[in-house]
C-alpha cells in the first residue's frame, strides 16, 4: 500500500471543498445561500494558510473575510432586492459554461507547470505572527499607515453614501 | 510535503471560477462576491510564493495582509454604492442600470 502524506490528504479535501464552494456562490439560486457558501468558501482559504504554516494570515481571513465582509454581502442582500432573474438553465448552457471556467483554468495553469519551482518550503523558527508583526513596524511601516488612511477613508465614504439624504 | 504547484493550481481554479462569475452574473452583489474569491486567489498565491521562495520569505504575508484590507475597503464602497443604487433605480441588475452609457 502507497504511503500517502497527511497533509497531502487535508489539502485535497480542502481545494475539493473550495472549489465547490466557489461553484455554489456562482450557481445557488438564492443570492443568501450564495453569502453563506462565500462564508464556507472563507473559512478553508484560512485552513489552506494555516496548512501554509501563516497562521497570522489564517486568522486575520477569518476576522476580515469570514467575519466582516461576509456579514456586509449578508446586509447588502438584506437591504437590496433577493430575487434576480434567473439566467438560461439548460443542459447546453451548463456545458458551455463548465468548458469555459475549464478551458481558462487549462490557460493559467499551463505556464504554472512549465516554470520550474522551488521545491521546498522554507523551515521557519519562531513564530509567523511575531516575523510578520516586526516586517509590519520596521520595513513597511509608511505602507502600512497608508493602507490605514485608505480604510479610514473608505469607511467615512461608505457611510456618507449610505446614509439617506435629510429633506433641507 | 506539498508542492508549490498545487497551491498556484488551486488559486488558478478559483481565480478562473471568480471570472466566469464577474463576466456573466447580473446581480451586481454576486459580481462583488465573485471579485472577493479572485482577490483570494491572489492573496492565496501571495501566501504561498512567501513561503516557498527561498529569500526574504515574510513580505508576501505582509502584502497579503495589505490586500486583505484593500479587499475590505472595497467590499464596504462597493456594497454602498449598490445600496445607492438600488434606492435610485430599484434594481441592481447591472444589464438595467444604463446611467453610466453614453
Amino acid at each position: 500500500m502507497k504511503e500517502v502524506a497527511a497533509d497531502l490528504i487535508v489539502f485535497f479535501i480542502l481545494a475539493l471543498v473550495s472549489i465547490f464552494a466557489a461553484v455554489m456562490v456562482m450557481e445557488a439560486e438564492d443570492i443568501f445561500h450564495a453569502a453563506l457558501f462565500l462564508a464556507l468558501l472563507f473559512t478553508v482559504i484560512s485552513g489552506v494558510y494555516i496548512l501554509l504554516l501563516a497562521e497570522f494570515i489564517a486568522a486575520i481571513q477569518l476576522l476580515v473575510y469570514g467575519g466582516a465582509i461576509v456579514v456586509l454581502i449578508l446586509f447588502a442582500i438584506v437591504l437590496t432586492n433577493r430575487a434576480g432573474k434567473v439566467g438560461d438553465q439548460s443542459l447546453k448552457n451548463l456545458l458551455m459554461r463548465t468548458a469555459a471556467i475549464i478551458g481558462f483554468t487549462a490557460l493559467l495553469v499551463q505556464p504554472i507547470l512549465k516554470t520550474p519551482w522551488p521545491q521546498r518550503m522554507i523551515e521557519t523558527t519562531g513564530l509567523n505572527t511575531y516575523a510578520v508583526g516586526y516586517s509590519l513596524f520596521t520595513d513597511y511601516v509608511i505602507p502600512f499607515e497608508v493602507v490605514s488612511l485608505a480604510l479610514l477613508s473608505a469607511l467615512i465614504g461608505a457611510v456618507y453614501l449610505s446614509k439617506r439624504e435629510v429633506e433641507a | 510535503m506539498i508542492p508549490l504547484v498545487y497551491y498556484l493550481v488551486l488559486a488558478s481554479v478559483l481565480f478562473a471560477i471568480g471570472a466566469y462569475g464577474v463576466l456573466t452574473k447580473r446581480n451586481a452583489v454576486r459580481v462583488l462576491m465573485a471579485i472577493e474569491i479572485m482577490m483570494n486567489a491572489a492573496i492565496i498565491n501571495l501566501v504561498a510564493f512567501s513561503v516557498y521562495m527561498p529569500y526574504n520569505n515574510i513580505s508576501g504575508q505582509v502584502f497579503a495582509l495589505f490586500a486583505i484590507a484593500i479587499a475590505a475597503a472595497e467590499a464596504a464602497i462597493g456594497l454602498a454604492i449598490f445600496i445607492v443604487i438600488f434606492r435610485v433605480h430599484g434594481t441592481i441588475d447591472i444589464n438595467e442600470i444604463r446611467r453610466l452609457r453614453g
